[in-house]
């Protein structure tokens, strides 16, 4: 049976990699505002998904204010497309064939 | 969390990433557009009413009117949220900037028909930022572009200013405002 990556495979860090594989990078605040989460929460998701080699974060300062930037690793694009790929296997059988869209793997802006 | 709520989670967050950074995407092409055409046509008036050639220089108040107004812009929608377009398009379009630069000054020195390579190039950049960014009417107003940068081989003299400013109306300012539109109707 096709299995999800665990680690992708909840709602806000797949929100999170779904912004972040149509950009080149997004801070923090981008991402909380599409995302809707809690500032903490969004720094705990980050935090695991950093850790897994799948985003990588880059802490700056602009105007003397911090500002923090993640973008997605190449790590982090191929898991996404096999998370992908596994979603379709499972859906496709209930769905019908054609019903998914294929640009979602590489769907960019 | 079912794998169909996975696909509407992508497919929500990708949809709405592609509208925010769209959001102001629509700006510059109406700041520089409308830039161009007001030069433009002071140029054009100032020549033929005058008949001095040296009010051509006028043009090199394009780069400090929309200089100026991008960042009165970024000024007056200064916001900590950002995301970044995919740095290829970024990349060009510096690119074609240096071209138009080095086009644009060295008309001054060498005698060649300016206004078509200008056009050229805003052409090919409309075109390849419509494809980068996915709204076809960019593309197909740079048709337009093409079209009437041909013309400017056969018409001569202040006209070909009439044409260019034709051509940018149509690459720039019209998509401009139907992107601004689109994305205030969400319909990107």
């Amino acid at each position: 049976m096709t299995e999800l990556d665990p680690i992708i495979h909840s709602q806000l860090r797949l929100a999170v990699l779904s912004i972040l594989m149509s950009v080149e990078d997004a801070d923090f605040m981008f991402l909380k505002e599409k995302t809707g989460s809690t500032m903490g929460n969004l720094s705990v998701q980050i935090t695991k998904l950093s850790d897994a080699g799948y985003i990588e974060v880059e802490k700056t300062f602009k105007n003397k204010r911090p500002r923090t930037v993640c973008r997605m690793t190449e790590k982090g694009r191929e898991a996404f497309n096999r998370y992908i790929c596994a979603l379709k296997e499972l859906v496709a059988p209930a769905m019908g064939a054609g019903s998914i869209p294929d640009n979602l793997t590489t769907s960019t802006i | 969390m079912r794998p169909e709520d996975s696909l509407d989670i992508i497919a929500d967050m990708m949809s709405q990433t592609r509208r925010s950074v769209l959001q102001d995407s629509y700006a510059p092409f109406l700041i520089w557009g409308w830039a161009t055409v007001a030069i433009g046509l002071s140029v054009y008036l100032l020549v033929t009413l005058l008949h001095n050639p040296g009010f051509y220089l006028l043009w090199f108040m394009l780069p400090v009117i929309g200089v100026t107004g991008m960042k009165i812009r970024k000024r007056q929608h200064k916001s900590e949220v950002k995301a970044t377009l995919t740095s290829p398009l970024a990349s060009i379009w510096k690119m074609f900037l240096v071209l138009l630069i080095c086009f644009s000054v060295g008309s001054f020195l060498i005698s060649y028909n300016v206004l078509f390579f200008i056009l050229l190039i805003l052409s090919i950049g409309c075109y390849v930022t419509g494809a980068s960014i996915k709204y076809p009417l960019l593309q197909y107003s740079s048709i337009i572009g093409f079209i009437v940068d041909a013309s400017l081989w056969i018409v001569t003299g202040p006209l070909q200013i009439i044409l260019f400013l034709i051509a940018i109306i149509a690459m720039m300012i019209i998509p401009g405002y139907k992107m601004k539109e689109d994305l205030r109707y969400d319909r990107t």
